[in-house]
C-alpha cells in the first residue's frame, strides 16, 4: 500500500481544519461548522 | 438544485457549504453562485488543499461530517442533487439521529499517488501565486503526463490555456473528450 493511502483523510476522520477563501475575499474555516451537521458539495465551473 | 434542497430543510440542524476547487480563485465561481442565488456558504479552494487532504481527481463530491466534526460519507464524482437518489440520501443523513445508515461511499483516492506529482503539483502552485502562469501550467502538464485521470489538476491547466472553452457560455466537454482523445 502506497504511503498516501495512510495519510488521506476520508470516512472516518474529522473533518481538517482547513482555511478555504470565501466570496468576498474573507476566509472561511471548515471547523466553524463543528456542532452542526455539514453537507459539503465540491464543485468547479471545469 | 441545491437552493432548492436547502429552501427545502434549513433549519433541520444542518449547514451546506459549497467549495469550487479552482486555481484561479473566487472569479470563476462567483457567477454560478450568483445564478444559482444560493443563500447557503460559498468557498472556493484556490490550492487544491481539499485534493491534497483527501486525495480525490474529479468532482462533483459530497462529503457529510457529523456534529461532532466526524467525515461519515465520501463521494468522489457523479454526485448530483437533481438526482432523486442523490437528494434522498442527504434527507436521510439530515433526519438520521446519529449519521444514519449510509450507502457505501464511493471514494476513489488516487491523486498524487507518485512523490513527483506532489512536487510538481507544489510547484506549479508557487510558480502560480507568483504570477509565473506559463512554469505553473509546465510544472502541472507533468502532473497530468503522471496521472491524466487527475482531472482536478488537467482540468485547470485547459480551464487556464483555453478559457474561451470554459467561460464563453457552457463548458465544451466535446473539445475536453477531444483533448482526451488527443493526449493533451
Amino acid at each position: 500500500m502506497d504511503r498516501r493511502e495512510q495519510e488521506l483523510v476520508g470516512v472516518g476522520d474529522p473533518l481538517p481544519d482547513v482555511s478555504l477563501l470565501g466570496m468576498d475575499g474573507g476566509a472561511v474555516r471548515l471547523r466553524d461548522w463543528q456542532g452542526r451537521k455539514l453537507v459539503m458539495y465540491l464543485w468547479g465551473s471545469w | 438544485m441545491w437552493q432548492d434542497f436547502y429552501a427545502q430543510h434549513q433549519g433541520q440542524g444542518f449547514e451546506l457549504l459549497a467549495v469550487a476547487i479552482d486555481f484561479q480563485g473566487a472569479g470563476r465561481a462567483r457567477p454560478y453562485v450568483e445564478a444559482a442565488g444560493a443563500t447557503f456558504a460559498n468557498a472556493v479552494d484556490t490550492e487544491n488543499q481539499l485534493g491534497l487532504l483527501m486525495g480525490f481527481t474529479a468532482i462533483p463530491n459530497l462529503i457529510l461530517v457529523d456534529e461532532v466534526g466526524i467525515i461519515r460519507y465520501a463521494r468522489f464524482g457523479r454526485f448530483d442533487i437533481r438526482k432523486e437518489e442523490d437528494w434522498r440520501m442527504v434527507e436521510r443523513f439530515l433526519i438520521e439521529p446519529g449519521a444514519g445508515e449510509l450507502e457505501r461511499s464511493a471514494a476513489i483516492a488516487d491523486a498524487f499517488q507518485t512523490a513527483e506529482a506532489l512536487e510538481q503539483f507544489h510547484r506549479g502552485m508557487a510558480h502560480y501565486r507568483e504570477g509565473r502562469v506559463a512554469e505553473a501550467l509546465a510544472a502541472w502538464r507533468q502532473v497530468a503526463v503522471l496521472e491524466p485521470r487527475n482531472w482536478v489538476v488537467r482540468k485547470q491547466v485547459w480551464a487556464i490555456e483555453h478559457p474561451e472553452r470554459f467561460y464563453e457560455g457552457a463548458v465544451d466537454y466535446d473539445w475536453q473528450k477531444e483533448q482526451v482523445d488527443q493526449n493533451r
